[in-house]
Formats: structure tokens, C-alpha cells, sequence
């Protein structure tokens, strides 16, 4: 069993994204340690120009993150370094397959491997797809996460089934990623209907934004949460107007209370 | 129906697109086989739009290339481009699949005024994304779009183009994909989408094939046409692709220059990427960031490209060129004066890249004039500082 499986079947997890360099690559690391005392598995954001399963806070979060100059590379050396910091909980990259294909599908996956990383994740990399990211991330050990939504047909989401490892990510509304007020009904169907066909964890994201959600999603099945765009807004509150070292420590410490109430309604 | 064209194209899309993208592909395929859909959609070809277009000797300019030069005026259609083609099509096609409500991207505007004229035409409400640099440049045929009662959004995000309109509408799909349809203005995008643009566009190739046999009874030694998406230019190719003998010819934005970054010419400058849902060339640095560019066009101001042209090219069935801004222009002035025919920025690099073809007397040379110049004038006038 994979160390992702392994880290979210304890249940109610809590898995943040954590926009890779935004708005610098020491804010992720200190963003990922404070936040590690809560999540059971880090998802990586590896920023792209085109972001086009995302709303409007991580398209910003992107942008930022790249006029700053994140690479890819740089994103998986931060990995190392997360694991060189004590980091310890499973951590996936998230991304778009171009960033993947022009790296070198099997150069990607090495160097994620050898940096200390589980699994991978692109949002426009569909099933029928994926079939040559899935060899060398077999090769290398890691996991190809794949997305289950709403609009999924039954024979399709048996056949997903068929090749998941590590957790199911589960996309809980039509549409793209952003904080909802309100989780929808289908959202908590959905979980209900893959939790029934699944061997392994699933974890359901997009517009996850508040503890009410989370105890919806555990209590429809669910294993784990995922959380990013209200992460994004919440240090981006302090960020307005310049960044100096007591507004990020304000961040942090935001940050992690969020967290905390996202993980206490057990 | 094919997923792919040798290695490129493909469906890079969210997982919520997957269930739409394939009905999509069934309804389309029951509509082609659909007399009734087919005879309608001639119709509104024939008496709305006016097709069949014109195949015009340009005579000036013929003798002026020393060769036989025709023009297909794409331009004579309503809405004054070829993108009605597809327009009228896919509005039908969304009709048919019983979707309320179309969106669509738009670059020039051209595609956006044919979408939102269509829509008007059959009843759909609709909805247009158009980056706020484009708005700037196009000012008019935003007004149009409202005038034709669809609602204009402004992509302010990134380089404030037609590939930020792209991104913005496959969200707005990606939300919707129930009662929406994506009436996608190219032969880009994840399949089936390259697939219906060329169904829809390939009616001027077939038109040429026609008219030039009547008149000169032979097929032409050259078709030329500019690519930005590449629909007018697949449109024209595609019936030609099993005549060897043809030499196919497409003509992307140089912009400032191949040496500059601010170009567009992807098939010459771009490397394999995927990009909208398609696997093609595509302009984007070493780490996989899709690159800014720039022509004077708006229409040809792309860093993707259709995957059937990359097919193309790299197959050598068709060659891909570049004229830049300058030559660009040069042209728009000359076909104005030879003709009387004020073209599109967009076809305009076409006519530039004729002119720099060396022909023997008895060539036959075909170009797609793919849209009229009417949008560009201001713009021109203003950089001209006549305005």
C-alpha cells in the first residue's frame, strides 16, 4: 500500500494546497510546517500561465508565483526541503500536464521521487489520457491521482477505479476551484456514490472552505478534505499593501488557526 | 471519429468536461449523418450568409505577380469573415442538442460578432469572452456584439488576449457544461473540437476546388492562407490535402520579427505542448510556460495552433511561413489599391507572403481572403496618425 493510502485511511484528514512560491518559496515552507501539525497529505501547486480548472485566487496565487520566478525545478527542491525541515506527510504535485510533458515525463517523475515526493496530480489530464504519465509514475514509485466529478458516468468511474492509487480526488462542484458558501447536496452524493465502489481513500475538493464542509464530507464518507483557494485568500488578507516579516508571521499564525478548526469538528 | 491526427490533439481537459466533450462528439456525428440538419444548414449558408463566395481573378494583381492570381472572398459572407461558417453551424448544432445557451472566445471580434449573429438568428442566448487588449483594438465590433444582444466579458487576466478569452470560456464551459454549449471559433481546442470547425469550415475548400476547375481546368500549383487557430486556412486546405500536386501554404503573424519575442509564428518558432485541451506546437518557454505574443492582428495573435497543421507541417504536406507587422501592412495598402479590396489584417499576411513568392506566367495561385479589412481601418488610420 502506498504512503498516501496509508496516511489518509486513518480518516478525517485534512489536505491543504499550498500554491508552490507564492509569494516566495520561504512563505510555502513556513506555510507547509505550521500547516503540518494539521494535514495528513500536502498537495504542491506547481504554478502554470494557463490555469484553466482554476478560479480566480489560484489563478492569481499562479501568476504571482511565477512573476517571481518559480520553475518546476524549484518547486520539487522545495520538496526536498520540506522533507530536510522534518515534514513527514505524503506531499503530491499539482499541476497541468505541460508543465509535465515539457519536463520529461520520466525526468519529472525521478527528480519527484528523488525529492522526497508521493504522488502526482494534473487537472486537465483526463483518464483516457493518462496512460503514459501512469507508466513512469509506476516506474518511479509514486502515485498518478486521478479526479472523479459529478459529471462522471458510472462505467467511467468504474474504469478510473480500476487504476487509482492513493486516493480518489473527488471534485465536489461543476465547475472550478474557489471557496462556496455552501456545500451542494450532489457534492455529498458524489462522495457517497465513489466511497462505494472505492479500495482506496477518497478525498473531495473545490470550494472546501469552511469546518461545516468538512464535517459534511466525513460524515457523507468522505476520508479527507482538500482546501486551497481559502488558504490563498486568507494570507492574501495580510499580504495587501507589501509584505513585511510581521505581517507573514500574522499569516502563519492565521493560517494555522484556520487549520485547526478545519480539523477539530471531528 | 479520430482523437488524434498522428500524435497531436487529443482531450487535456478537467474531468467534468469529459462526460460533455463526449456527447458532443456523438451528437455531432448523428448531425452530419442527418439529412434534414444538413439541408437546414445550407440554407441559412446559402440565403443568410451567401455562399456559395466568389472565386475572383484579381486581375491587377495577377499582373503585377505575373501570374495567375484568384481571391476567395470570404470576405463578400455576412458578418464579413469566414467564422460565420462555423458560427451558423455549431448554433445549430447547440440547437439541436437542446442547449439554451452558447458562449464563445473571440480575438478580432470576428468570431464573436458571427457567434452572437447566429445566436440572434436562432434564438440562443449568448455570451462573449474577449480579452480587454483585444476590446481596446476592436472596439467596434464589441459594440456589434452587444448590438446583436450578447453580453461582452472582459478577460483582464494575463496578456489580455485571445488565449486568456480561451481560458476564460473553457471555465465558463467547465461550469455550465450542461446547458451550455462552447461554440469554439477555431480548429484548436480538445477534440471533438478541431474536428467540427474544420466539418464546418472545409466548404471553402470545396467551393475553390469547384470554381478553379470551371475556370482554369486544373487544380492550383499554390493555396495560401494565413493561420493563427488556423480554421480559414483548414477550411481551404483540407479538400485539397489527397492533391499532392497543390502546394499548401500557411502564413503565420511574425509580428516584430522571428528574432524578436513578439510574434506569433508558432509552427516555426513553437515545440510540442499541450494547450487548450490539444496536444500541438505551441510557443512556451523551457519550463512549459505558454509565452506573451504579439502581431497587429488580433485574430492571429495565438501562441497555440490547430493540431491538424501541426500535423501538416510536420508530415511536410503543407509548409508554414511568416509575414511580420510591417509586410502585413504594406499589403492591406496594396490589395486596397491594386483591387479595391480592403482586406483583414488577418488575410493581409497572406497577400504579403504572396508577394514575396517568386510564380511562373502560368501558376495558379489561390488565396484565402479570409475576412474584410472594414474592422482594421480605424486601427490602421490611428497608427497611421490620421486619427
Amino acid at each position: 500500500m502506498s504512503r498516501i493510502s496509508d496516511a489518509l485511511k486513518k480518516g478525517n484528514s485534512y489536505l491543504p494546497y499550498v500554491c508552490a512560491g507564492d509569494p516566495d518559496e520561504d512563505f510555502t515552507l513556513q506555510q507547509m510546517k505550521v500547516l503540518s501539525k494539521h494535514a495528513s497529505l500536502f498537495e504542491l501547486g506547481i504554478p502554470f500561465s494557463d490555469t484553466l480548472a482554476d478560479g480566480q485566487v489560484i489563478q492569481a496565487a499562479s501568476d504571482r508565483a511565477l512573476k517571481n520566478g518559480i520553475t518546476p525545478k524549484k518547486c520539487i527542491s522545495i520538496i526536498a526541503k520540506a522533507r530536510e525541515m522534518r515534514i513527514s506527510q505524503p506531499i503530491i504535485a499539482m499541476t497541468y500536464y505541460n508543465i509535465i510533458f515539457k519536463y520529461g515525463l520520466e525526468d519529472f517523475c525521478r527528480d519527484l521521487k528523488d525529492a522526497g515526493g508521493d504522488g502526482v496530480l494534473a487537472a486537465d489530464l483526463p483518464f483516457e489520457e493518462s496512460a503514459e504519465l501512469r507508466e513512469a509514475c509506476k516506474a518511479h514509485n509514486l502515485d498518478l491521482i486521478y479526479m472523479i466529478s459529478p459529471t462522471t458516468s458510472e462505467e467511467r468511474m468504474k474504469n478510473i477505479l480500476s487504476e487509482a492509487t492513493g486516493f480518489v480526488y473527488l471534485v465536489a462542484v461543476i465547475g472550478i476551484t474557489g471557496a462556496r458558501e455552501e456545500m451542494q447536496q450532489y457534492s455529498l452524493e458524489l462522495i457517497r456514490r465513489v466511497k462505494a465502489h472505492s479500495s482506496i481513500p477518497v478525498a473531495i475538493g473545490f470550494g472546501i472552505s469552511k469546518p461545516e464542509h468538512a464535517k459534511a464530507a466525513f460524515e457523507a464518507g468522505a476520508d479527507g478534505v482538500i482546501e486551497g483557494s481559502q488558504l490563498i485568500r486568507i494570507y492574501g488578507e495580510f499580504f495587501k499593501g507589501g509584505i513585511t516579516p510581521e505581517k507573514r508571521a500574522a499569516a502563519l499564525e492565521a493560517l494555522e488557526r484556520h487549520a485547526k478548526e478545519m480539523t477539530l469538528l471531528k | 471519429m479520430k482523437k488524434y491526427i498522428g500524435e497531436f490533439g487529443g482531450q487535456f481537459v478537467p474531468e467534468t468536461l469529459m462526460e460533455t466533450l463526449m456527447e458532443l462528439e456523438t451528437e455531432f456525428g448523428k448531425a452530419l449523418a442527418d439529412g434534414a440538419f444538413l439541408a437546414e444548414l445550407h440554407y441559412y449558408l446559402e440565403n443568410y450568409a451567401g455562399r456559395p463566395t466568389p472565386l475572383y481573378f484579381a486581375k491587377n494583381l495577377s499582373k503585377k505577380m505575373g501570374a495567375k492570381i484568384y481571391l476567395k472572398r470570404e470576405d463578400l459572407l455576412h458578418t464579413g469573415a469566414h467564422k460565420i461558417n462555423n458560427a451558423l453551424g455549431q448554433c445549430l448544432l447547440a440547437k439541436r442538442m437542446g442547449k439554451g445557451r452558447v458562449i464563445a472566445e473571440t480575438g478580432a471580434g470576428q468570431h464573436g460578432v458571427a457567434t452572437a449573429t447566429a445566436a440572434a438568428l436562432l434564438n440562443l442566448e449568448c455570451e462573449i469572452y474577449m480579452g480587454a487588449e483585444d476590446v481596446e483594438r476592436q472596439k467596434l465590433n464589441v459594440y456589434r456584439m452587444k448590438l446583436l444582444g450578447a453580453k461582452v466579458n472582459i478577460v483582464e487576466a494575463g496578456s489580455k488576449t485571445l488565449k486568456n478569452a480561451i481560458n476564460a470560456a473553457l471555465r465558463d464551459y467547465t461550469a455550465n457544461c450542461i446547458g451550455t454549449h462552447y461554440v469554439i471559433g477555431s480548429v484548436v481546442g480538445p477534440h471533438p473540437f478541431p474536428t467540427i470547425v474544420r466539418e464546418f469550415q472545409k466548404v471553402i475548400g470545396e467551393e475553390t476546388k469547384e470554381q478553379i476547375m470551371k475556370v482554369e481546368k486544373t487544380l492550383p500549383n499554390y493555396v495560401v492562407a494565413c493561420v493563427g487557430g488556423g480554421s480559414n486556412a483548414l477550411g481551404i486546405f483540407y479538400p485539397f490535402v489527397q492533391n499532392l500536386e497543390v502546394k499548401l501554404i500557411g502564413v503565420e503573424a511574425a509580428g516584430k520579427g522571428l528574432d524578436t519575442k513578439e510574434h506569433c509564428a508558432t509552427l516555426e518558432k513553437g515545440s510540442q505542448g499541450i494547450l487548450h485541451g490539444m496536444k500541438s506546437y505551441l510557443l512556451q518557454d523551457e519550463n512549459g510556460q505558454v509565452q506573451l505574443t504579439h502581431s497587429i492582428s488580433a485574430g492571429l495573435d495565438y501562441p497555440g495552433v490547430g493540431p491538424y497543421h501541426s500535423y501538416l507541417k510536420d508530415t511536410g504536406r503543407a509548409e508554414y511561413v511568416s509575414a511580420t507587422d510591417e509586410e502585413a501592412l504594406e499589403a492591406f495598402h496594396l490589395l486596397s489599391q491594386l483591387e479595391g479590396i480592403v482586406p483583414a489584417l488577418e488575410p493581409a499576411h497572406a497577400i504579403a507572403h504572396l508577394l514575396k513568392m517568386r510564380l511562373k506566367p502560368s501558376d495558379v495561385a489561390v488565396i484565402c481572403l479570409s475576412g474584410r479589412g472594414d474592422k482594421d481601418v480605424q486601427q490602421v488610420a490611428r497608427m497611421e496618425g490620421f486619427l
